[in-house]
């Protein structure tokens, strides 16, 4: 089976498929693919003031404007990536709250520090099912939810407690 | 006798976008747009006025409205403040 050329750890500069990325890649996809499920169950039967909690420490939208410069996000990114796809590989659309919310969880349950960001297209710029928007920030990089349109942060939801900075 | 009209901000996030007031219910993911009056309105529920008090307030900012509509309008907003469960008890 090829590999999945769009890991970058699936393929190694010189064409070959290691093993171990292979099958990491996989198993993130999998993993993206339950917690996409669950996500969208979440959203679509539970009301939101039962699971706010979990998604961690309500953070100021404000705050979010102040990131450092972007420091490598590797194992981040690639957990992004491996949700775009398991998202890609459900029936349905996957809108972008459950991508978030899966992203958030597969981060979190690694111990890496992210924002769910919440936002809303100016009045202006509104009419299309994408006025109200959910993305996934880390130090200040977009891993998942980028979109080309301008959404103000409303509100975020950290996994990082409130004294420690973002590792 | 009358009440104070507080705000529960445990309940909610707000955020100001170019001339509106968009707020977010917490509990029920519920997005509400606030413009012109009811954004005046909410700006005016500071927990210390109570209805008459900020159709008072609103009646200088709009001063082209007959008062009685304003109160009407104050009220029905409050009421729609309430049922979102935005204002503490």
């Amino acid at each position: 089976m090829p590999p999945d050329s769009l890991d970058p750890d699936a393929v190694s500069p010189d064409g070959a498929a290691p093993p171990h990325g292979v099958w990491r890649a996989r198993a993130q996809v999998a993993e993206a693919i339950a917690a996409l499920v669950a996500a969208r169950l979440t959203i679509a039967t539970i009301p939101l003031a039962r699971w706010r909690g979990a998604l961690g420490r309500q953070v100021d939208p404000a705050s979010l404007a102040k990131a450092g410069p972007l420091p490598a996000n590797l194992a981040a990114r690639r957990l992004a990536s491996a949700v775009d796809r398991g998202a890609g590989r459900l029936p349905g659309e996957t809108r972008c709250l459950a991508r978030a919310l899966a992203l958030h969880a597969m981060l979190r349950r690694r111990r890496i520090g992210a924002i769910l960001v919440i936002g809303v297209r100016p009045r202006a710029e509104r009419g299309s099912l994408d006025d109200l928007h959910a993305w996934v920030l880390r130090q200040g990089e977009t891993l998942i939810g980028g979109t080309d349109t301008r959404h103000v942060p409303l509100v975020g939801f950290s996994t990082e407690p409130p004294s420690a900075p973002m590792p | 006798m009358t009440t104070a009209i507080a705000k529960d901000p445990a309940r909610f996030v707000e955020t100001v976008i170019d001339e509106e007031i968009v707020v977010m219910q917490l509990d029920s993911g519920d997005f509400f747009s606030l413009s012109g009056s009811a954004r005046a309105i909410w700006e005016a529920i500071d927990g210390h006025r109570d209805e008459a008090a900020i159709c008072a307030a609103l009646a200088g900012e709009f001063s082209d409205a007959d008062r009685a509509d304003l109160a009407t309008d104050v009220t029905g907003f409050v009421a729609r403040l309430r049922a979102a469960d935005l204002l503490a008890a």
